[in-house]
């Protein structure tokens, strides 16, 4: 299975008290929010997913740059190395 | 103690001390500046002998101390009755309110100059933005006048006239290879890899708030009334937004009876996720990957405070409109005909949606209404040079131009 980099934003790395580059295994993104939730608490995957566990209309996660709303959301397949960015949906102004 | 309570969540209300929080750790919400409310002694006389720029309302600002205030006499600009517009779409209480005149001509001065201005107060050494070119500059002026070291991040096709402007302020000009959304992105990761203060990211919590005095100065300059009706461009939706906070502050304090505004959102067809959003009578914003519109200042596909723009429409019965390019060019032409005000295309679509609200029967002929012209024609005039007629031409001989005049 795919070993990726996941990059939390520092607030909220601080927050859970983790470092900001975590190394997970998993196929997709599905399974990679899983599997963070599993290591680092329900509370983690609780701000990345709505309560119908699709993703929070408020954060944008990027793999490899590229907002998975467009590579097919949580069903956005992951690869050996890919890099994952998690970051508040915050823009212009 | 300071005049600011607290920052608290927009989604999850968690409150959090006025540090260097951009979003709630708890939940992923946008935080939200709460001051002492009670402590502020605003009347209609207080204003009086204020600084003619948006500093009058420092009361309510979120800058602890004055002394770091970077001013470069922004705000306070005019609200024109627009009697000429008006009457050529039928409404008889029609106003602009004029942006286009801050020092580098746009709405931006006045979030920047917070923006900027906070990260002072935080000792932050370097400041930055991601742009679509109207906050490039302003940023850049500001962190000018404040000695700080200055990083722009824009996307691909930013109007140059926009980047030249921005350029002569010397901050260090990125381009990214891609769309505001991906300039944006990499904003954020260099603000938290090199501790910059980007004012519309990391800064975000305190810089929004400089926008909410277009809406103080609205109510002040309409004697204390808030208009019946705002028609905003919008790209993120957070100057929408901060001109409804500021007007629910100021019926707090008791300074207006109340905040009640009908808001319509305008944005540019080929970048509209708002709009498509309020049609489809949903709450979720689908993104724009590819915006393709002449009004590149909205040209924003992921919206940060789309959503909360939404719900103000549906809450306040306003309306959300898509205009097109060739619509967008009839509005900067009308505008500058009738009023003599020059716009930049954001101002064309919010001219737009005004017409078609007015086809549509959507507006009373007597509501007072307010477009906001965000930014000045003369950051976009290469956009524009291609729907403008060649300039006639003649001889040094008067007969010649008289034959001209005579024709016309």
């Amino acid at each position: 299975m795919a070993e990726v980099t996941v990059t939390l934003p520092a607030p909220l790395a601080s927050a859970l008290g983790v470092s900001r580059d975590l190394k997970v295994r998993a196929p997709n993104l599905r399974e990679l929010i899983k599997a963070l939730g599993e290591r680092y608490g329900a509370a983690l995957t609780q701000k990345l997913l709505d309560q119908e566990g699709r993703l929070n209309p408020i954060i944008n996660i990027y793999v490899n740059g590229r907002n998975v709303r467009f590579t097919g959301g949580l069903e956005t397949p992951l690869k050996e190395g890919d890099k994952i960015s998690i970051l508040p949906a915050v823009a212009g102004g | 103690m300071g005049k600011i309570s607290h920052l608290e969540c927009r989604e999850c209300h968690t409150r959090y001390p006025a540090e260097r929080l951009y979003f709630c750790p708890k939940c992923f919400g946008p935080l939200d500046v709460k001051y002492k409310y009670d402590e502020v002694r605003w009347t209609r006389n207080f204003f009086q002998n204020a600084p003619k720029n948006f500093w009058r309302y420092f009361d309510l600002l979120p800058i602890e101390d004055e002394s770091k205030i970077v001013d470069i006499e922004a705000g306070f600009t005019p609200l024109i009755k627009a009697t000429r517009l008006g009457k050529a779409l039928g409404l008889r209480n029609l106003y602009i309110k004029n942006d286009t005149v801050n020092p580098t001509f746009s709405f931006k001065d006045r979030p920047a100059g917070v923006g900027v201005s906070k990260a002072l107060e935080f000792g932050l050494k370097a400041v930055g933005c991601a742009s679509t070119g109207n906050l490039a500059a302003a940023t850049a002026a500001y962190a000018a006048k404040a000695g700080l070291r200055c990083y722009i991040f824009i996307p691909k096709g930013v109007e140059p006239e926009k980047i030249g402007h921005a350029l002569i302020y010397s901050p260090t000009v990125i381009e990214v290879n891609g769309s505001y959304d991906t300039a944006n992105r990499i904003a954020a990761q260099a603000a938290e890899a090199y501790d910059i203060g980007v004012v519309n990211i990391n800064l975000r919590t305190y810089y929004v708030e400089g926008s909410k005095t277009l809406g103080f100065e609205i109510a002040e300059q309409l004697g204390w009334q808030t208009p019946d009706h705002i028609v905003t461009p919008v790209g993120s939706g957070a100057m929408l937004h901060a001109i409804s906070k500021g007007l629910d502050e100021l019926e707090q304090i008791g300074l207006i009876r109340s905040s009640k505004v009908k808001f319509t959102a305008a944005q540019g067809r080929g970048c509209a996720p708002i709009v498509e959003a309020f049609r489809k009578g949903s709450d979720a914003i689908e993104p724009v990957e590819h915006p393709q519109t002449l009004a590149k200042s909205l040209a924003i596909g992921e919206p940060g405070d789309g959503v909360y723009v939404l719900r103000k429409l549906r809450e306040s019965g306003g309306y959300a409109e898509d205009i097109s390019d060739s619509e967008i060019v009839e509005g900067i032409k009308l505008l500058a005909k009738t009023e003599g005000v020059f716009s930049e295309p954001a101002g064309g679509v919010v001219i737009g949606a005004l017409k078609r609200l007015v086809e549509d029967g959507k507006v009373d002929p007597d509501e007072t209404i307010v477009c906001l012209i965000t930014g000045s024609g003369l950051k976009a005039t290469d956009s524009l040079t291609p729907y403008l007629p060649q300039p006639l031409t003649a001889e040094p001989e008067l007969e010649q131009v008289a034959e001209i005049i005579a024709r016309r």
